[in-house]
């Protein structure tokens, strides 16, 4: 078993929650105190839109070359998820243009949802407007 | 009564609003009561998003993009019942207002469409005229079907 399976980073955008496997997370910091390339605005990249938030952070995911820095609007979490909560996208969902970041959801009751994100799938070019973010 | 005349298909009325449309009886997996889909960012306006079924995400087909007489779905509307139907890419979860019994009705009563619109063929049930929608054929127009099926 790997470190953090089984655990879901969540953050509470206003737009949706989503959420991240836990053990790709290496840090979480204050934006202030990013200094390093544009963080992707991970909520926007997955259809919700840009919302001006001064009270955001970073998420720094490990890749294979540099740490990818990922905006978090809203409060993170951590979470244990059960293997058999996660749902994978559906293919008919997939095949009519959803994000391929979408990796799947997590029910969590009626109309509640967390939607399971990865994190080096959300990184087309940045916009002018997520440049302002 | 010939061979041709007794052929008979199965079809089941959905209504949403004062509109009905019928889709093939055997496509109907499960009827669900009222069951809130999940709008999906990124997502299509035909599949707009999924309900969540048996612990599964299955994805909702917006008929109402397919017949415009048919009202749209809206974020967090939530219908009285959700059809589960199958198709060749898997489930796909209808969400309407009403659900009629199956109807037998012979073949030869399906015609094409002059009443009503959004579907090359309709029927008439109770005396209503409604389009008899294929699911595996708005797939296949729509460019999702996977190739080969229906």
């Amino acid at each position: 078993m790997t470190r953090g399976e089984g655990w879901m980073m969540t953050v509470a955008d206003p737009a949706f929650r989503w959420g991240v496997d836990a053990s790709r997370v290496e840090r979480v910091i204050g934006r202030a105190e990013w200094s390093g390339a544009m963080p992707v605005d991970g909520a926007a990249r997955l259809g919700g839109g840009v919302i001006r938030d001064e009270a955001t952070r970073v998420m720094l995911f490990a890749t294979e070359t540099e740490a990818l820095p990922v905006l978090a609007r809203g409060e993170i979490a951590l979470e244990r998820v059960d293997g058999e909560a996660r749902s994978p996208v559906p293919e008919l969902l997939r095949r009519a243009g959803c994000s391929d970041a979408l990796l799947g959801f997590v029910f969590r009751g009626p109309g509640e949802v967390t939607f399971l994100v990865a994190p080096k799938l959300l990184t087309p070019p940045v916009t002018s407007e997520e440049s302002h973010a | 009564m010939g061979a041709a005349r007794s052929a008979q298909i199965e079809l089941l009325p959905l209504g949403i609003g004062p509109i009905w449309a019928a889709i093939h009886a055997e496509c109907a997996v499960e009827i669900l009561g009222r069951t809130p889909w999940i709008p999906v960012p990124s997502a299509s306006e035909l599949i707009p998003g999924v309900i969540a079924h048996r612990g599964r995400a299955v994805a909702v087909l917006d008929l109402g993009v397919v017949l415009p007489d048919l009202p749209r779905l809206t974020a967090r509307s939530t219908r009285e019942r959700v059809v589960i139907a199958r198709t060749s890419l898997g489930l796909v979860a209808l969400p309407v207002e009403k659900v009629h019994e199956v109807v037998s009705v012979p073949s030869a009563e399906v015609r094409e469409a002059t009443l009503t619109r959004g579907s090359p063929f309709e029927v008439t049930i109770d005396d209503k005229a409604m389009p008899l929608v294929d699911l595996e054929t708005i797939l296949e127009q729509r460019g999702l079907a996977r190739p080969g099926a229906g």
